[in-house]
């Protein structure tokens, strides 16, 4: 059987070798597509590697970070590479260019000792920058820099408790040697397209320019080499109260005093020292004034505590305050002309979003009058308020608070100097909490007596205290990261169905010109059935064959998938390089794509042979012996005229109902209408080649072989189906930014900062703190958006997004403008949904939430919050196309209750007629802080290009794939006049001249091009409709036309080149069997 | 004799790569109206001897003419033409269109310049009437038997009215009866038109009055019988 199969297949060697070669484009196209998955991987993983570097674990602690000191344990505790650095948002500006996204990292011996590289750290004052941002930048060493951070802080500037005027510092440095490319060039630890900007500077330069004093405190802590695990255990082993910003100092009267430069003691902190015996809670509030009839005395600090609670000063008060009761120190009562009974009214600020301060009044009667003295004259209640406490003079108060330095009296004065912040009032704790708790704390400071022990109040507090509590996070970052390197989307598999058309086209032929082989040997074949070969022998024989042929199809297209891999990075290197977002992919080919590509290309080929040979041999044997599998032409069979109507009906029951809306539904319910319309298009070729109408030696002749005529007008109409219809249904309407349901919400301009804003522009102080004019117009149209900074979900960025970047909106901003379509029902109110304690709802752009998260509505993605628990961020809407790609919107005050340290606001969008005005004033005023805004419109674009080159590579492609086909359609003629030269020498016989039989064979292969093609183009138009229905789409007609014709033209110039030759040889001794 | 419809005067054929002449001098005249068997073993140059004379082939040296005209300077439309006009071929394989009918095979001569006129397809009609088809005008090839399609393919040698009608071995597929009827079609032409005949079979040639042997190249026994 062997020794048969190869004389075979050495004697019909000419026309094996064509089967040979369609195989090895079958295996060249498949494998050569699925590279670049591969390919994409591959830059994933190097991505991965630059970024992190050794680095497995990060430890973070938002606001403040963590001790240094705290860091070095962890190194001790896990004896393996720890660096602490200082990790903050940056923008970096140069005379001749600004760098909005830069990350400025502090960093000492310890990172470039993980690094490797003993001189990574440049000296103090200056900086260490990688080529490219140099370049953007256009600085060279020796050239200065200008770098803008904001300072960290313990509490978010969001509190107006915080001091904002001097939050973003700026500083100039020389530029040292550049960083060489290697790690930490590129360290980052998200998933974000581009390569970071990473400017390294001295980490203790960069705190003294911070202002921060006091111990040492680091941003991130690296780990290199334990996973998170050991790390969590770790860090529950070495931290101190110190990292959690906690103080625990002793007062002037011997008292323990808990406090924090937080001001406000988080609950879990509170609850913990709470729960330590003889623990006595307060909560010190800024009044702005108490009045008692026509007095007031204005400014000071009024205390908060519980009835009975073990503090020194209890003693003093009295016993059981009521809810309404105030006791006045008698410095107080006596400004006041007030004594016990009498009513006073205290005037207090509430701390809202944005700095915002509003005042609420309470009126207390007055139950005491205590002196000041001893327990009462304890400076040490006052919580440490910026810009007031270590200030000498309450005249050079400078704090967040609004105070109005001109109220403040001689007395005042007195009384400052004198007890400092010591409180002039006190009230019940429970009265304090009801009218000043905020959403990040509800108690200043913790007390316990003398007489405690120190060390047990702190062990007690770790004891009950986890590392989450204190805000520490560890982050599994190499996990993270690796999980990224997956694509989003699988890019080999993308890349397969971008050749779908050349695909089919290639394996289309292989398996007409196996049919022809095989058909070409029916006479062959039949003779060895007639001596005695079962049916299944010979079938055997013809796979053993099929099989040595598919083996050196693959054999042969292996090496030129490298090629075709080759050319198509070239492509996305270049005019395609939006779909890569212009990442450059490597050339890699895995084992298993190599495998899988062969294999499936081994198995289509012989697939398609195995069904050829099934074809001839379930016939009888005298057919194939008396030489062929004779052309009888196709009677009518009976599938085409069902297929016919039901596919007709069925596209136009579906083009009904479809919506004209981008979703993945519609874009499905499109393949299906034209899928309907080419099925009934197909079928009423295939009735028609059944019928006997026409001119018998014109394009009926095509009904000679039903099957064959078939394929070619399948080929040609599926291909140009998939480009017209692609192509077609690409365009897209220019969207109308002024259209509230439209992917702008009906906003203009769209803005981000590096650096947080944490004002109101729409209130007279934050324009007047950020150098707006007061009267500047349309302020009122601006919705700000707090960020929390995560994987980028969007179509720009590659890699599977984890835990993609969270936006914080006022609901209400959108709902009363009614900004943007809501799909599937959802509501703006939505987000204010309660789901528990761990969980916030989210709304998110449709294809970020289908491609880039592969979720659904109802899905949720997992986050650490400040406080290091999880938070589920719940999908309970969509909205489709819309500027918000990459992200998910939740509500604001449910972003900072978890991320209280994203409150200000980091992107804006403007609406409204002044919106061009609005939009140019705040990126000059805010340029300092990285903004950069831009209409929508644009954003929309720079999303929509992804798709549109994915559009136009399919294009491209499926055009590629339609001119192979009507170069297949020269080789069904050449191989169909063969098998009718008896016919054709006939013709000429009977006085047909050879341009005459020519140009028969030209018309009947023409018609069936041009069916194809016309089914494929009707079809794809139709399936259209709806998208082509709505107002303002433009779709590229031209493109598709061209792409068409040249089709047509190639098919043309394929049959006539075709015809040309077969006919010149057709011999006219074919008309007699004697051939002499 | 009447006067010669086609004339062959040392005709040469020899094929690309032979190393002897298929045919080696040939002279033969067929006159108008008479009926010629050209008969020779296999391989002897029969079939070539009827490709020349039909024009579908080209003699290596020597002349041919048709009507009295030398053939040999005309291109291959001019001899198309001629072929249309004044020539009918009937082979052993029939070589019918699948994808036509009875009627529409025999009009394929017409399709050759133009599309067959209402005279023609009526002349059609006639033709597949009288060879016994008259109910099978509309029948494919695949639903006519071998004796059938056959006839078929002589009336479509004759719907133009040909003056010489070349036949090929036309009984190489038909049984010893429909071999018969069909050798009595042919010598049942109308007066004016010349048929000849290439066959091995002995009894086909006894039907024709002159009967020709070609052995080697080189036609012999030229007596006419009768």
């Amino acid at each position: 059987m062997i020794r048969l199969a190869w004389a075979g297949l050495r004697h019909h060697r000419r026309v094996v070798s064509g089967v040979v070669l369609g195989v090895a484009l079958t295996t060249a196209l498949l494998v050569g597509g699925l590279a670049m998955g591969d390919s994409l991987t591959a830059a994933l993983r190097q991505r991965t590697a630059s970024r992190l570097g050794p680095v497995t674990v990060a430890i973070e602690r938002p606001g403040n970070g963590l001790t240094l000191a705290t860091a070095t344990a962890l190194g001790q505790v896990l004896q393996a590479p720890v660096a602490g650095v200082l990790s903050l948002p940056a923008v970096a500006a140069s005379p001749q260019g600004q760098a909005r996204q830069v990350r400025l990292l502090g960093a000492d011996a310890a990172l470039a000792t993980m690094a490797g590289q003993p001189d990574l750290v440049p000296p103090p004052g200056s900086v260490r920058l990688d080529a490219s941002l140099a370049r953007r930048l256009g600085v060279v060493p020796g050239d200065r820099v200008t770098l803008r951070a904001e300072r960290p802080g313990a509490l978010s500037r969001d509190v107006a408790l915080t001091r904002d005027a001097d939050a973003v510092v700026g500083q100039s440095a020389e530029v040292g040697p550049l960083l060489d490319g290697r790690w930490p060039t590129d360290l980052a630890l998200d998933v974000t397209p581009g390569d970071p900007d990473v400017v390294l500077v001295d980490a203790t330069w960069l705190r003294t320019r911070l202002g921060q004093t006091g111990d040492p405190r680091v941003d991130q802590v690296l780990v290199a080499g334990p996973d998170a695990t050991t790390v969590q255990r770790a860090v529950a082993q070495a931290w101190t109260l110190a990292d959690a910003d906690l103080d625990l100092m002793v007062s002037e009267g011997g008292e323990h005093v808990l406090s924090t430069p937080r001001i406000l003691l988080a609950d879990a902190v509170a609850e913990a020292a709470a729960a330590v015996p003889d623990a006595t809670p307060a909560l010190v509030w800024f009044f702005d004034q108490v009045r008692h009839d026509d007095r007031s005395s204005p400014y000071g600090f009024v205390a908060a505590i519980p009835n009975g609670s073990t503090a020194a000063v209890a003693e003093v008060l009295p016993a059981g305050l009521g809810d309404d009761e105030i006791v006045l120190t008698d410095w107080l009562a006596d400004d006041l002309r007030a004594a016990p009974g009498d009513t006073v009214v205290l005037r207090y600020p509430e701390l809202g979003a944005a700095r915002d301060v509003t005042y609420g009044e309470h009126a207390f009667t007055v139950a005491a009058v205590v002196p000041v003295d001893g327990a009462t004259a304890d400076p040490s209640w006052m919580p440490p308020i910026e810009g007031m406490a270590g200030e000498k003079s309450c005249r050079a108060w400078d704090p967040g608070l609004p105070v109005d330095l001109d109220r403040i009296r001689d007395t005042d004065e007195a009384w400052w100097l004198a007890h400092g912040g010591t409180p002039k009032a006190w009230i019940r704790l429970s009265t304090g909490q009801a009218l000043w708790s905020t959403p990040h704390g509800r108690l200043t400071s913790v007390r316990w007596p003398a007489r405690t022990d120190a060390d047990a109040i702190a062990s007690a507090l770790r004891a009950h205290l986890s590392p989450g509590d204190a805000g520490l996070r560890v982050l599994p970052v190499k996990e993270h990261l690796v999980a990224s390197e997956r694509p989003a989307n699988d890019f080999g598999q993308l890349f397969a169905g971008f050749q779908a058309v050349l695909l089919f086209s290639a394996l289309l032929l292989t398996a007409l010109q196996a049919a022809f082989v095989v058909e070409g040997r029916a006479r062959e074949l039949g003779v060895l059935r007639a001596v005695g070969w079962t049916r299944g022998r010979v079938t055997s024989l013809l796979l053993l064959e099929g099989a040595c042929v598919a083996t050196a199809g693959v054999v042969l297209g292996l090496p030129a998938a490298w090629g075709v891999a080759a050319v198509w990075r070239a492509g996305l290197d270049g005019v395609w390089s939006t779909a890569t977002t212009g990442v450059s992919l490597p050339l890699a080919l895995s084992a298993s794509t190599v495998a899988i590509g062969a294999v499936a290309a081994w198995a289509m080929a012989l697939g398609a042979m195995a069904w050829t040979a099934w074809r001839l041999l379930r016939a009888d044997v005298r057919p194939l012996l008396v030489d062929a599998v004779e052309p009888q032409a196709a009677r009518a069979a009976r599938w085409p005229v069902p297929v016919m109507v039901i596919g007709a009906l069925g596209a136009a029951a579906v083009v009904a109902t479809t919506p004209a809306e981008r979703t993945p539904e519609a874009a499905l319910r499109f393949f299906a209408a034209g899928g309907l319309v080419l099925l009934a298009g197909l079928g009423q070729a295939r009735w028609w080649l059944g019928r006997a109408g026409g001119d018998p030696l014109g394009p009926r002749a095509a009904s000679r072989r039903p099957r064959r005529s078939l394929s070619v007008v399948t080929l040609l109409a599926l291909g140009a189906f998939l480009v017209a219809g692609v192509g077609l249904g690409g365009g897209r309407a220019e969207p109308d930014p002024a259209d509230r349901a439209s992917g702008s919400g009906g906003f203009a301009w769209v803005g981000d900062t590096t650096l947080p804003v944490n004002v109101s522009v729409a209130s007279a102080a934050g324009r007047q703190a950020l150098g707006l004019p007061d009267d500047l117009p349309g302020v009122d149209g601006v919705v700000p958006l707090s960020r929390v900074d995560g994987d980028d979900a969007s179509c720009l960025q590659l890699g599977a997004a984890q835990a993609p970047t969270l936006l914080g909106v006022d609901p209400t901003a959108l709902s009363t403008r009614g900004a943007f379509a809501l799909l599937g029902g959802a509501t703006w109110d939505d987000l204010t949904r309660d789901l528990g304690p761990h969980a916030i709802a989210a709304v998110g752009d449709t294809a970020t939430v289908t491609w880039g998260l592969h979720l659904g509505v109802g899905d949720a993605v997992t986050w650490t919050d400040d406080h290091g628990e999880l938070v589920d961020v719940v999908i309970v809407g969509t909205v489709a196309s819309s500027v918000f790609q990459g992200s998910l919107l939740v509500d604001r005050d449910a972003l900072v209750r978890h991320f209280p340290h994203a409150a200000g606001a980091r992107t804006f969008l403007v609406d409204g007629p002044d919106a061009d005005a609005v939009a140019s004033g705040l990126a000059s005023a805010l340029g300092d802080r990285g903004a950069a805004f831009e209409p929508t419109s644009e954003r929309l674009h720079r999303y929509a290009a992804v798709e549109d080159t994915y559009i136009a590579i399919f294009r491209a492609l499926g055009g590629m794939g339609l001119v192979l086909g009507a170069l297949g359609v020269g080789l069904v003629l050449v191989r169909g006049v063969q098998e009718r030269r008896g016919e054709l020498a006939l013709l000429r016989a009977v006085g047909f001249t050879r341009p005459a039989v020519g140009r028969l064979l030209v018309r009947e292969h023409l018609f069936l091009v041009a069916l194809g093609l016309v089914y494929g183009t009707v079809a794809a138009v139709v399936a259209v409709v709806p998208i082509l229905a709505t107002p303002g789409v433009q779709p590229p007609v031209g493109e598709v036309a061209a792409i068409l014709a040249l089709t047509g033209a190639v098919a043309a110039a394929a049959v006539v080149v075709a015809t040309r030759r077969a006919v010149a040889g057709v011999p006219l001794a074919e008309l007699v069997r004697d051939r002499a | 004799m009447s006067d010669p419809l086609i004339s062959l005067t040392a005709v040469r054929r020899r094929f690309p790569g032979a190393e002897v002449d298929t045919l080696a001098g040939v002279d033969l005249t067929v006159a108008t109206g008479e009926r010629l068997a050209v008969v020779g073993p296999s391989g002897s140059g029969k079939s070539t001897l009827l490709f020349v004379m039909g024009l579908l082939d080209t003699p290596t040296s020597g002349s041919v003419a048709l009507g009295g005209r030398d053939v040999g300077t005309l291109d291959d439309a001019a001899r198309a033409a001629l072929r249309r006009e004044h020539l009918g071929f009937v082979f052993q394989d029939h070589h019918l269109l699948p994808q036509a009918t009875a009627l529409e095979n025999v009009l394929v001569p017409w399709f050759a310049d133009g599309r067959p006129n209402a005279a023609a397809r009526d002349r059609a009609r006639d033709l597949l009437t009288r060879l016994g088809l008259g109910d099978r005008l509309d029948h494919r090839p695949e639903a006519l038997s071998t004796g059938q399609r056959q006839r078929v393919a002589v009336a479509r040698a004759l719907v133009r009215r040909p003056r010489l009608v070349l036949a090929d071995e036309p009984t190489g597929s038909l049984d010893r009866a429909r071999a018969r009827e069909l050798v009595d079609l042919l010598t049942r032409l109308q007066d004016d038109v010349a048929v000849v005949v290439v066959t091995h079979d002995p009894e086909v040639a006894a039907a024709f009055p002159r009967t020709l042997r070609l052995v080697d190249g080189r036609l012999a026994d030229a007596a006419v019988a009768g």
